[in-house]
């Protein structure tokens, strides 16, 4: 098949799908439609790129010529770049087609996809739940087949929620490994490469998440090569102070036999890092970037509340109003203890390739109007702190550490279940290659009914 | 006919105080950045876009990315309106 044809099928699942899942909110046609036929000439030629042809979208949240970089926010409506992001400009150089961009909530600060501009986009196995954020019309176009896949990034969560919530796979890259100016947050004028904000793929298959990461990976991708049979992985399925649905648990269980099946060393194991320590000081850089991507006022009537709230509680509003009167480099200061903990990690990852975990505390969720400030988090019908929804994502995030999350099952309500596939730093290559021998065990991607008919 | 420096300022700071009621007025002055002010990343993505909008006028992200304070984002916007006049 022809890079035109391609992308007039791209077009096509587009036009049938994405009114229903509104993910797709801009589109350039005709100039997808001649980087499709200048990429045909290079297959002529015997030039082509090790990407040419793929019809893409791209997160809203990069920078990307020829279309506006609102990152879900109203006034950033005109924000027009006069450069690709590096991680953008790598896929284009490699031959990549981009057709659109896909939505995401306001500052990419978001468990579900919804802002002002572009609206509310839609889970593609069922529109009355969230496809998750802040990745979440990534994943939505990627699970239907409108992207060949997607360029994501991850600050809270925003690549592994999503995918586990709509069963695609997808890469939190080691930090720092993948470029991320013209990414936003933070805002597009004034900062630099922030801490804790990563980039990665976001695909329907292991395969495909390897050979993005050789594209995207600005320093090689160290390789992994052991046998499955001298695997060994970790299985952490409990977070102490927060809560985990049992279909959850359940699909990390079937990964961990899946791959104690294939001849992988599968054992459970205490959490090898100070699991509730990690986790709050990740809510403090979760409160920074949350002040930071509202307006100061907000954060002043934060500030006013914080006598409201004893030390020991850890409800949102206490750690938003605790945190509002503390300057960003206290709050970057609950970070000090990160090389220590990953001292304390270095013996674990001695013995083990890598840890198996929930990569969320419950499926995708139905939509919700509300804030996640004001909001709780439901999990198996009980009601939680949404910043529970970090506990499982904190570890990795805040130790710089890869992570990959790959579909597993379909829960009973068959609501996709994934597991998130924790590495070593700079063990990039280990992680997707455990899942991708998790795919060949479990089957991998199923497109979601709503994609199946089109087929 | 094109705004002098002192009103492009006059610009922005209105913008500034509009977009963040918190800050003293009597605070705001061309050697301030906004962040120490106490504007948040939107608040201040709200002033940039709306004085550029008000004044008609477009800078590149690398430009502004060099920014310390107020008096070199006016600088900027000023230069910026200069260039489309000549243009």
């Amino acid at each position: 098949m022809s890079s035109v044809e391609l992308l007039e099928q791209a077009f096509d699942r587009i036009d049938a799908l994405n009114p229903a899942l509104n993910a797709v909110v801009a589109q350039d046609r005709a100039a997808a439609t001649c980087a499709a036929a200048a990429s045909d000439a290079r297959y002529a030629a015997g030039t082509a790129g090790p990407l040419d042809g793929l019809p893409v979208t791209i997160k809203d949240a990069f920078e990307v010529v020829g279309f506006a970089a609102t990152c879900g926010v109203p006034a950033l409506a005109d924000h027009h770049p006069e450069h690709d992001a590096p991680a953008v400009a790598r896929l284009r150089d490699a031959g990549v087609v981009i057709l659109g961009k896909t939505n995401v909530p306001p500052f990419s600060a978001e468990w579900q996809t919804v802002n002002e501009l572009f609206g509310r986009t839609n889970n593609p196995w069922d529109l009355a739940l969230t496809p998750g954020g802040s990745s979440g019309g990534a994943v939505a176009a990627v699970a239907t087949g409108m992207s060949a896949f997607e360029l994501g990034s991850d600050i809270a969560g925003s690549i592994r929620w999503p995918c586990h919530a709509t069963g695609v796979f997808g890469h939190k890259s080691t930090q720092g490994l993948v470029e991320m100016r013209g990414h936003i947050p933070p805002a597009p004028w004034f900062d630099d490469e922030p801490d804790l904000v990563v980039a990665g793929p976001i695909t329907r298959s292991a395969k495909d998440l390897a050979l993005l990461m050789s594209v995207l990976a600005r320093r090689p991708v160290a390789p992994f090569t052991k046998p499955v049979s001298s695997w060994r992985l970790g299985v952490l399925t409990e977070a102490p102070g927060a809560a985990t649905a049992r279909a959850v648990v359940d699909a990390v269980d079937v990964a961990a036999n899946a791959l104690a099946n294939t001849g992988a060393r599968v054992e459970r194991i205490a959490s090898p890092f100070p699991f509730t320590a990690v986790w709050h000081a990740y809510l403090s850089q979760l409160c920074r970037m949350h002040h930071a991507s509202r307006p100061s006022r907000e954060r002043h009537r934060w500030a006013a509340r914080a006598g409201e709230f004893a030390d020991d509680d850890e409800s949102p509003a206490a750690w938003l109003s605790r945190t509002a009167g503390r300057s960003e480099s206290e709050l970057f200061a609950a970070l000090e203890p990160r090389a220590r903990w990953l001292e304390a990690l270095a013996p674990c990852f001695a013995e083990l390739d890598a840890i198996l975990m929930p990569p969320a505390p419950t499926p995708a969720l139905p939509h919700d109007p509300r804030g996640y400030d004001e909001r709780p988090l439901i999990v198996d019908g009980e009601e939680r702190s949404i910043f529970e929804m970090t506990a499982w994502i904190a570890p990795a995030t805040v130790l710089h550490l890869p992570s990959t999350t790959a579909p597993v099952v379909r829960d009973a309500a068959g609501r996709p279940c994934g597991v998130q596939i924790l590495g070593p730093l700079h063990g990039d290559a280990i992680t997707i290659a455990i899942a991708g021998a998790l795919e060949a065990a479990t089957g991998g991607f199923v497109a979601p009914p709503l994609a199946r008919e089109l087929s | 006919m094109s705004k002098t420096n002192d009103e492009v300022y006059e610009v922005v700071r209105k913008h500034l105080l509009e977009i963040c009621p918190d800050i003293k007025a009597d605070r705001v002055v061309r050697t301030a950045s906004m962040k120490e002010l106490g504007a948040s990343s939107l608040d201040m993505v709200e002033v940039v876009s709306c004085s550029m909008r008000e004044l008609g006028v477009r800078i590149a992200r690398q430009e502004l990315s060099t920014l310390k304070d107020i008096g070199g984002l006016v600088d900027l916007l000023h230069d910026a309106a200069l260039k489309k006049k000549v243009a």
